[in-house]
């Protein structure tokens, strides 16, 4: 009989080999196809699954009593593709994202202010801002896939994700000078 | 701020991105096709006292394993509550490249010198059989 999401996201959290198995046979193709969305290849999706799989044997997840299992495989597999570009980055010799004691560019502000700032602003935007804009910061979302769930053409797109730049940069500048 | 300092400041700092957007993502996501590769999740329960030798002998094949053709890696992994326990996550290309490895010379190593070492036989799950 197969198990429940709830069944499936407690064993994963009690760190069950049986649970891992069970979760990646149901979602695994799912979980790779996602990664590949970030990390592009495919190779490189399966390396992040199989190394997610590996780490939530070692270190069972915490998974909140509400949780979907969508919405946790989702959130797991698109920080562990993350992780990944990041060692990707570093081994190329790029620089990582800043650290939390450094100041952010081109500001006075310290890097933790500044991330706080930014947050305030990202709230202040609209729900179809914010998608546009972790569409094209975030990589979240392929254009295809904004222009297809704000039901517009792709001129519509970007001439709506430039109104949603210069919005947020609005908002950027008046945070920096509050 | 112009544009150009808004991609700065953006390319510093990562764009925070809500769950509910990942679930649109996730919902989004075309499964391609199943492939041909086959992955094992091997646990293994070593006798008290000889974990670390079962450890450097699974470490000795995983390095092994990994160099052959038809094999996508193998890694090993500790179970965080019971230092007797771990785990091997092995990949192989195909199906054929998994026989190979069952019939393999540092295969029937491995299972020699885990035999002195385990406390239980190992069990083994597929999470994915290729064709």
């Amino acid at each position: 009989m197969p198990e429940s999401d709830r069944d499936l996201l407690d064993g994963l959290a009690r760190g069950e080999p049986h649970a891992v198995a069970a979760v990646y046979q149901r979602e695994g193709l799912r979980m790779i196809a996602f990664a590949q969305r970030y990390v592009k290849d495919r190779g490189a999706a399966e390396d992040v699954v199989i190394g997610l799989l590996g780490r939530w044997l070692e270190r069972p997840p915490r998974v909140r009593e509400v949780e979907r299992m969508n919405a946790f495989l989702s959130t797991s597999v698109y920080h562990a593709a993350v992780d990944w570009i990041r060692r990707e980055r570093a081994e190329q010799g790029r620089p990582p994202r800043l650290r939390v004691d450094e100041p952010a560019p081109r500001t006075p502000v310290p890097r933790e202010d500044m991330h706080s700032r930014l947050s305030a602003a990202l709230e202040r935007l609209t729900t179809d801002e914010r998608l546009l804009l972790e569409s094209h910061y975030g990589h979240a979302l392929t254009t295809e896939d904004c222009m297809e769930m704000l039901g517009i053409s792709r001129a519509a797109f970007h001439q709506r994700l430039h109104r949603a730049r210069v919005h947020l940069a609005a908002l950027m500048a008046a945070e920096v000078q509050a | 701020m112009n544009l150009t300092e808004l991609d700065a400041l953006m390319e510093a700092f990562e764009m925070p991105i809500r769950p509910e957007t990942l679930a649109e993502a996730w919902e989004l996501t075309e499964v391609g096709d199943r492939t041909r590769n086959v992955t094992l999740l091997v646990t293994m329960r070593a006798r008290p006292g000889l974990e670390a030798r079962l450890e450097e002998a699974a470490r000795a094949f995983v390095a092994v394993m990994t160099s052959q053709v038809g094999s996508l890696g193998s890694t090993l992994h500790r179970s965080p509550d019971d230092p007797q326990t771990s785990y091997l996550i092995e990949r192989f290309a195909t199906q054929e490249a998994l026989a190979r490895h069952m019939v393999s010379e540092y295969f029937a190593d491995f299972r020699t010198v885990q035999a002195a070492l385990l406390a239980e036989p190992v069990s083994a799950i597929f999470l994915e059989r290729g064709p």
